[in-house]
């Protein structure tokens, strides 16, 4: 099943997270943590993460840095003050969100029900 | 994962600068993800990983990339001075700048001669000047291993920050030349009025804020950025 556009709305989310959790990382780095992390289920396009990640840098949410590695050069990214605060506001939006689907999808499931 | 060998890295190579992508921070962050995606198959698998890199990073996806990121690229710039210009008149640091201008305004009372506003005038300038001679000393070194990495490329390979920067550093010379050739075009005599020395004061004032303020800007950027 592509589930692609499910990603989409929540790709800035994912990104903010991952780096809440990890201090730094690279692009393809973020690529593969998500798929080791959902077993191959959630792949995260190219075409979809450089540009969720300029945009978060642009936004000042993200600072990067770089180095060099095996002879070329590797731009990490990592979260700023205000993406640490954004990380939480994310979250809570997209359980929140979670919640209301999971509400519409089952009528008789109520939260902290397994 | 494996060591990749001089022709496969030649070829990933090749494959990237068909591309033709000129702003370096965009070249290498494709260059970096082919790498480390190729890194982890066999010789044998190589090439079909490549052609798969390649269906998702076309000409198209990646010139549409590096236009954001240009675009975006800007508006950093812009917001950034911004920030710092602000900055200034902020409590902690609103001493500093009532010093320059008391020095300004005491520097250009004393000048007698249109030649002596005019070096006062200038010196923000000369500041910008050193700070661009600099500024393209530090762009060639950071540069250089991209530049290295992908010689033969056939277009020049840029940082897209690098861009916006320059123009900001020349934008107060294109402005001087206004403000001094046009009058002088229309006008053929023109009497200094006496309060020339306030009106170069206050341009002196603002233009030195607008060069620090870019300097500062440069600062803060080369930390992270390839400039």
């Amino acid at each position: 099943m592509s589930n692609n556009n499910l990603i989409k709305g929540s790709l800035q989310t994912i990104i903010l997270k991952l780096l809440e959790e990890n201090e730094k990382m690279y692009g393809y780095e973020i690529t593969q943590r998500v798929k080791e992390l959902t077993e191959g289920e959630i792949k995260i396009t190219e075409g979809a993460l450089y540009p969720a990640l300029h945009k978060l840098e642009a936004e000042g949410m993200l600072t990067t840095e770089i180095q060099h590695v095996d002879n070329r050069v590797r731009k990490y990214y990592s979260l700023t003050k205000d993406g640490q605060k954004e990380v939480s506001t994310k979250m809570s939006e997209l359980q929140s969100f979670v919640g209301n689907l999971q509400r519409i999808l089952d009528p008789e499931w109520k939260p902290g029900l397994a | 994962m494996r060591q990749l060998t001089e022709i496969e890295l030649q070829e990933i190579r090749r494959s990237i600068m068909r591309k033709e992508i000129s702003s370096a921070e965009i070249l290498m962050e494709i260059y970096d993800h082919y790498f480390s995606h190729l890194q982890k198959f066999s010789e044998a698998e190589f090439h079909d990983q490549l052609v798969e890199l390649d269906q998702k990073f076309t000409y198209g996806y990646c010139h549409a990339l590096q236009f954001r990121f240009n675009k975006k690229a800007k508006e950093d710039i812009h917001q950034t001075q911004w920030m710092v210009v602000r900055k200034y008149f902020c409590t902690s640091r609103w001493l500093y700048l009532a010093g320059i201008l008391v020095l300004v305004f005491y520097v250009a009372t004393q000048a007698k001669t249109e030649k002596e506003l005019g070096i006062l005038l200038l010196s923000p300038m000369m500041l910008l000047l050193l700070a661009n001679m600099a500024f393209g000393y530090q762009n060639i070194k950071k540069l250089r291993p991209i530049k290295k990495t992908f010689k033969g490329i056939g277009i020049p390979i840029n940082s897209s920050l690098a861009l916006p920067i320059t123009e900001r550093m020349y934008f107060p010379i294109l402005m001087a030349q206004i403000f001094v050739y046009v009058p002088k075009l229309i006008f053929s005599q023109i009497d200094l009025p006496p309060f020339l020395p306030a009106v170069s004061a206050a341009i002196t004032v603002l233009l030195t804020l607008y060069a620090v303020s870019l300097l500062e800007v440069l600062k803060i950027k080369s930390k992270t950025a390839l400039i």
